[in-house]
């Protein structure tokens, strides 16, 4: 068992850890091919980020939806009645 | 290629992607297209190799029962990473990563559907699975790349990770051939849903600077916590004798152990990383709890 457990972890930290969150390299999108439509020139607004990292504002931010609820990406998301966060995930194993 | 050679192929892949239970599909002209979608990541399952003729009825019951539930949890899963994908829409996420989420959530389908199959043979019923609505925490409050980065730590880093933990150690146990294949099947794609999430959250990092940091090491107590429920949740009546380990099964005493390793080797290890601090986790899910059952 804890011969298994021990194999388990050390691949699952390889395959999808280490694998996923890139934790080799110094940055991620670092191959990055150079975009094939032109970039916008109004600069006005620019908060200083470079086109590798693009402005983190919230892009929900300044009513964008023009006062329409319907058309709301930002309103109310669909939910469970738990907040627990314990179910639908993972997986049940005996 | 000869057409007839086209067609021999056909025959063959055909027969090797029969519905893994048919009668739970709609009986509408979308049967077709949904075997179209299933098989395109489908491991064939040879499921007249199964064992469960030498189990008893106690066994087949406990088995049964468990692989009830796995099916509810699967078939929620769906509606988890449907939610987690209007989450990565409102905070913009790239195209790669919408589309692992999406086809995650098709993934869970078929789990659900080889879930069904499995109560079928241990229980000798069809059952379907409960309807519901995956509970995901929503705080309209937050910007939303800290809202997403949040949920995709509690789907995909931390119980699409443990649970790839979890599959890893229980078919290197597991004997019936079926029962392997199944669980087979569930840890390919589980790896992938799990490393989603530690993309997604190094993209999200990158670009949302300590704020983003901040808000994931919030998120690491709950999304911990929220996997530990399941853990510690009551199970179904019956011994889990070593036949019904060999069909994969483990002990709730032997989760808590994998789960206190997977906490303390992978998850913790892998947040701390990217810069996320985890607190007081190696002490919570250390070997108090690890051996509290």
């Amino acid at each position: 068992m804890f011969a298994a457990m021990n194999g388990a972890t050390k691949t699952i930290w390889k395959t999808v850890v280490f694998a996923g969150a890139m934790l080799g390299t110094a940055a991620c999108g670092g191959k990055k091919a150079e975009p094939t439509t032109p970039a916008a020139t109004d600069t006005s607004g620019d908060s200083g980020n470079t086109a590798d990292t693009p402005d983190t504002a919230d892009p929900c931010a300044g009513d964008p939806c023009g006062g329409d609820p319907c058309a709301d990406p930002c309103g109310g998301r669909p939910r469970g009645v738990s907040d627990e966060g314990d179910t639908g995930r993972g997986f049940i194993l005996s | 290629m000869t057409a007839t050679h086209v067609t021999a192929v056909d025959d063959v892949r055909e027969d090797l992607f029969d519905p893994v239970s048919a009668w739970w599909l709609s009986g509408t002209p979308l049967e077709a297209e949904h075997q179209r979608l299933m098989r395109r990541r489908n491991v064939p399952i040879p499921w007249e190799l199964s064992t469960v003729g030498e189990l008893s009825p106690a066994e087949r019951s406990r088995l049964a029962e468990t692989w009830t539930r796995r099916s509810a949890a699967e078939y929620l899963a769906v509606s988890t990473f449907a939610v987690l994908a209007i989450d990565l829409v409102a905070a913009g996420a790239p195209a790669d990563v919408l589309s692992l989420c999406m086809r995650a959530g098709i993934d869970e389908v078929r789990h659900a559907e080889l879930c069904l199959r499995m109560i079928e043979i241990y229980g000798g019923k069809q059952v379907m699975p409960p309807p519901g609505m995956s509970s995901l925490p929503d705080d309209p409050e937050r910007p939303k790349l800290h809202q997403a980065l949040a949920n995709t730590m509690l789907v995909s880093c931390v119980s699409e990770t443990y649970a790839t933990t979890v599959l890893t150690a229980t078919r290197d146990l597991t004997t019936d051939p079926v029962a392997h294949a199944v669980l087979t099947s569930i840890y390919s794609d589980e790896v992938m849903h799990a490393r989603l999430g530690w993309s997604y959250l190094r993209y999200g990092l990158e670009r949302g600077g300590q704020g983003a940091i901040d808000a994931a090491a919030a998120m690491v107590p709950i999304a911990l916590r929220g996997v530990a429920n399941v853990v510690e949740r009551e199970r179904p009546v019956g011994e889990v004798t070593e036949k019904v380990r060999g069909h994969g099964l483990m002990t709730p005493a032997e989760e808590r152990i994998i789960y206190s390793s997977c906490v303390r080797e992978v998850l913790v290890p892998g947040f701390e990383a990217l810069g996320i601090p985890c607190g007081s986790a190696l002490d919570d899910y250390g070997e108090a709890w690890a051996h509290a059952a």
